[in-house]
């Protein structure tokens, strides 16, 4: 089991669950949930801020909260 | 009256479909107690009467922010002013399954619903078909198809929404409570909830009934040991019902729509560029660079223009009326008050029109993404760096804009610290003193000194707002914002209409609010500049005649010295030589102690006054106001007064100090407060005197 912020940027992978529910109810309701295509495509200069593609959406994500996530 | 909610998710066009059906008709205002947008709107359609609320756009009723909570909080309680009789709900058709998540939970607070599907110019390109009537039925509520860019369908909409008033249909509900929650629902007392409330309703209540405030501390404490005693996990009970939801609706979704194929999105491309590790941080730099440009130089333009329209107004008054105390109070007083409201108009219109195509396109969330983390260290949001930026024009349009900042703490914190950015009002006073401090001639290799001491003024009023941002914060209460998880929407052409609305608003909102603090206390400075106890006036412009008579002076000159020599025995004049003994540590004297309060007014005011101080005449040329000055002898030490220390203590106090009263109004605005405003000007006022003490008499010594 790896997690969102171990995935290189660019690899497509499957997401799979959330260690922190709140993270999971926050991307749950925006039509982020597990069974998801979800991939990084890039990041700030220090790294510590995400900008992530899932289902057709783009969303910005701290490196914390994307320790939460869960990826096949 | 048919009260209507708009809700929807952020950016699904719900602000744009507000603006196209109530067009000018519509209020802003706050939401009680909190500084939240409430934007209103009344129509008339077929006989009825609607009043539509634009609620805060949220994702879900479990909210994780503070404008969710907002939109919670009022869809749950049925006694609040705002609850709805209806809500018209925006559907934005590209994202249908996330967007039927919100859309499914209002349905199961069952209050009857319209919903509009925006979008549909964006989702025939994607080859998306809808077939709305089967939503239609799946749902239970009419859908209309609509644009609010275009006004497409709107009037169809208003149709919808009158023929449902007149049947106001409960629909049938979504979810099914699970066996836990509708047993742990039994197990409260009945009568804490609203009657109206649906089951869903009370399950919300129960889950959210602290964070939205929503009852009473011992309602709150029955309610938790309920959950104690069986042991109900309510964050569990939420991430279930959403994925509970979801798997109902997934397939509601294929049935409705046919897929498209997930590529690469046009906006993704853009953000190859815009959102670039490296790139987009300079682009971000060179737009602000654009739009401190445009509130810094273009707006002077139209700022003259009402200036000389104030000044030539104020010449005609003073030409047909008669010399009296009315004919002053109406030029000196009221019309230059309300010219000194109306000045400020260019900047903000600017500013807000360039803030409003950004946020229309969806740049600003990119921004947030670009400097979420430098900015989350000082307990600032990446929307700060836009009132910081704007700041080095003026503080009053950078703290309005910080409206969009959501996190109440991080927008309190970033209002609190923004009037340390060099505002061009400090420019003048700047300019006139760092002559004192260097001369024009002096260079350090190829820079010119004068230019170096200017740019290390400026360094150091940004570096004071960050250093304050970090001594301030911890004294805030609130959270600052747990989650960063925005979304970045897809580009889009502005709304024109949404733009012009918004600069309308703000500036309507900053003449009637803000403009009559200003103006109030514009007339009481200058009452106390145009007058003094008992006839010392009079007397002290007799007096001054006299003295100008014996030396034989030119006419200029003689009112001049009289002007001068009447500030001194006015109201102004006593207070500056009663606030000496306060300021003297600082190396000022009584006639900067007028400055400093004058210039409370607007910080420019401090030359202008200085030139009336020295009988020089009212001049806004800061070069002849600095000769005059580099002549003044300080009495007690027979050097120049303007010495060196002297000049960086005042660089330093202005630098440092709130001498805006129309920022302190704008503020007492912006936080629906007057404490912010009052401890803000003992905080930085404080922190001036401060400053200019320690380096005054560490210059003194040395």
């Amino acid at each position: 089991m790896s997690q969102l912020i171990d995935v290189r940027p660019g690899e497509k992978r499957i997401l799979k669950g959330f260690e922190d529910p709140k993270v999971g109810l926050r991307l749950l309701s925006m039509g982020i949930q597990p069974g998801v295509e979800i991939c990084i495509r890039r990041s700030t200069i220090n790294g510590q801020t995400l900008y992530v593609r899932a289902n057709g959406k783009s969303i910005a994500v701290r490196k914390k909260e994307a320790s939460k996530i869960q990826v096949h | 009256m048919i009260q209507v909610a708009i809700a929807g998710n952020p950016n699904s066009g719900k602000s744009t479909l507000f603006n196209k059906l109530t067009g000018l008709n519509q209020r802003v205002g706050n939401f009680p107690g909190v500084t939240v947008d409430r934007k209103s709107g009344e129509i008339q359609h077929q006989g009825r009467e609607f009043r539509f609320v634009d609620l805060p756009g949220t994702y879900s009723l479990h909210p994780t922010s503070s404008d969710e909570r907002l939109t919670s909080s009022i869809l749950l309680q049925p006694d609040d002013p705002d609850f709805p009789d209806m809500v018209l709900y925006v559907l934005d058709a590209r994202s249908l399954e996330q967007q039927l998540l919100f859309l499914t939970q209002i349905i199961d607070l069952q209050i009857p619903v319209v919903v509009a599907m925006t979008m549909m110019d964006e989702w025939k390109s994607e080859e998306i078909e809808i077939k709305d009537e089967k939503l239609q039925k799946i749902l239970s509520c009419p859908v209309q198809r609509v644009s609010g860019k275009t006004g497409e369908n709107v009037e169809a909409l208003k149709d919808t929404l009158a023929k449902c008033s007149t049947q106001l249909q409960k629909p049938s509900s979504f979810y099914a409570l699970q066996q836990q929650e509708q047993f742990i629902l039994d197990q409260c007392p009945q009568e804490i909830f609203h009657p109206s409330l649906s089951p869903y309703g009370r399950l919300l209540t129960l889950e959210h009934a602290r964070e939205l405030n929503l009852l009473s501390e011992e309602k709150l404490t029955v309610f938790e040991s309920v959950k104690k005693d069986h042991k109900f996990n309510s964050i569990k009970s939420q991430v279930h019902e959403t994925m509970a939801r979801f798997d109902r609706i997934q397939p509601l979704v294929k049935k409705v729509t046919t897929p498209v194929v997930n590529s690469d999105s046009f906006s993704d491309k853009i953000d190859q560029v815009v959102s670039h590790r490296y790139l987009g941080p300079l682009i971000f730099v060179a737009l602000m660079f654009l739009i401190f440009q445009a509130i810094f130089s273009w707006a002077t333009y139209p700022m003259d223009g009402i200036e000389w329209v104030f000044a030539s107004l104020s010449d005609v008054a003073r030409q047909y009326l008669p010399a009296a105390w009315y004919t002053d109070l109406l030029t000196e007083g009221l019309l230059a008050g309300l010219g000194g409201v109306l000045v400020f108009i260019p900047q903000i219109a600017i500013l807000f029109f360039l803030l409003s195509i950004m946020e229309e396109v969806g740049y600003m969330s990119r921004a947030i993404y670009l400097f979420d983390r430098f900015m989350s260290r000082f307990g600032l949001n990446g929307r700060s760096v836009v009132a910081m930026v704007s700041g080095g024009a003026c503080a009053i349009p950078a703290i309005m804009s910080t409206r969009t900042i959501s996190n109440p703490k991080e927008r309190l914190l970033t209002i609190l610290i923004t009037p340390f950015i060099p505002c061009s009002a400090r420019i003048p006073v700047y300019i006139v003193l760092v002559g004192f401090v260097v001369p024009a001639e002096t260079y350090f290799g190829p820079f010119n000194a004068q230019g170096m001491v200017f740019m290390g003024l400026y360094v150091f009023g940004i570096a004071v707002a960050f250093l304050s941002a970090l001594l301030i914060r911890p004294f805030l209460s609130g959270q600052t914002s747990g989650f960063l998880m925005i979304e970045l929407p897809d580009y889009r052409s502005p709304a024109w209409m949404s733009v012009w609305l918004n600069v309308k608003n703000k500036v309507g909102a900053f003449i009637m609010e803000a403009g009559k603090i200003i103006l109030g206390i514009s007339l009481v400075l200058w009452f106390l500049a145009s007058y003094g106890p008992g006839d010392q006036m009079e007397a002290a412009a007799l007096q001054a005649e006299k003295e100008a008579m014996e030396r034989n002076w030119d006419e200029d000159r003689t009112q001049n010295y009289i002007a001068a020599k009447q500030i001194e025995s006015s109201y102004a004049g006593h207070m500056g030589k009663a606030i000496e003994p306060a300021i003297e540590p600082l190396g000022f004297d009584w006639k900067i102690g007028i400055a400093l309060l004058t210039s409370f007014a607007a910080r420019e005011v401090f030359v202008g006054t200085m030139a009336t101080i020295y009988s020089i005449g009212d001049t806004e040329d800061e070069l002849r106001v600095r000769d005059r000055m580099a002549k003044e002898i300080n009495p007690r030490t027979g050097g120049p007064r303007y010495d060196r220390a002297t000049s960086i203590s005042l660089l330093l106090f202005f630098a440092l100090a709130m001498q805006c009263m129309s920022t302190l109004a704008v503020v007492k605005k912006e936080t629906n407060s007057w404490k912010w405003p009052i401890l803000q000007f003992i905080f930085m006022t404080g922190l001036a005197y401060l400053v200019s003490l320690i380096a005054y008499q560490l210059l003194q010594a040395l």
